[in-house]
């Protein structure tokens, strides 16, 4: 019946302690936004190019970025994708880095 | 202009007039690309924001990268400027021009294409003289790029 008082606390502190190491752990993405001057067989050379994904993955992210305005196109350490998306603006592309969502 | 394979290698054929189109094209983008401005929309454009959720690491992606883009830009505009030479004639290209024509011909088009406003939904007026070459320039980087996909 009696209910600690100090639990709700510690448990609201180890939470924290927890977002705070996911958010760290969390993965980084690229994603290439949709502009309306690059074309859409460049695109696709490009990631295959960047990436050395195959043609229909290329052509699908491309398809995603055409359609949807967006595409995550790579994740992992965030130095990495701020080499990935250097690489790209080298070759036109509007891409950005952000947490995973 | 037209593309042939030979022996495995891919040959531009251009002509005087082409190539003294494309040769000014470039060389007046060599001179915006030498003096940038960080309020023109072409150079934001050429340069987007690593991060637009953070200003703090935009800033700093913005320092740590910026004047790489910038010389590579300009080291491979000079490239192609040197192959293009006084006229029109043949040019072979191998995978790593090939890769490197594209890229210049998308940074002529992302210059242009800005200037003029280009947009997904609003038609260009082709009796404009800069429509006509943003169109030509499109053109040419797509035979290009469907040689190599």
């Amino acid at each position: 019946m009696s209910t600690p008082t100090f639990a709700p606390h510690r448990e609201a502190v180890a939470d924290q302690q927890a977002d705070e190491t996911a958010e760290a752990d969390r993965p980084w993405v690229t994603v290439v936004w949709n502009d309306p001057v690059n074309l859409m067989s460049y695109v696709t050379h490009v990631l295959m190019k960047v990436f050395g994904y195959p043609k229909d993955k290329a052509t699908a992210l491309m398809l995603d970025v055409h359609h949807k305005g967006r595409a995550v196109v790579s994740s992992g350490p965030r130095e990495r994708m701020e080499g990935d998306t250097a690489t790209l603006h080298g070759y036109g592309l509007w891409a950005t880095i952000q947490h995973d969502s | 202009m037209r593309l042939r394979r030979k022996a495995g290698a891919l040959r531009l054929e251009i002509t005087d007039a082409e190539a003294a189109l494309l040769g000014g094209l470039l060389d007046d983008f060599a001179d915006a690309l030498a003096q940038p401005d960080p309020d023109d929309p072409v150079t934001q454009r050429l340069y987007p924001a690593g991060y637009t959720d953070d200003q703090e690491a935009a800033r700093e992606y913005r320092e740590l990268v910026e004047s790489d883009l910038r010389a590579e830009r300009i080291g491979r505009l000079q490239a192609c400027r040197a192959e293009l030479g006084a006229g029109g004639g043949r040019v072979t290209l191998d995978a790593e021009a090939i890769d490197r024509w594209l890229r210049v011909l998308n940074d002529l088009r992302l210059a242009l294409g800005t200037r003029l406003g280009v947009s997904e939904d609003v038609e260009l007026d082709d009796d404009e003289p800069a429509v006509q070459i943003y169109s030509w320039l499109t053109a040419v980087q797509d035979m290009l790029v469907m040689q190599v996909l």
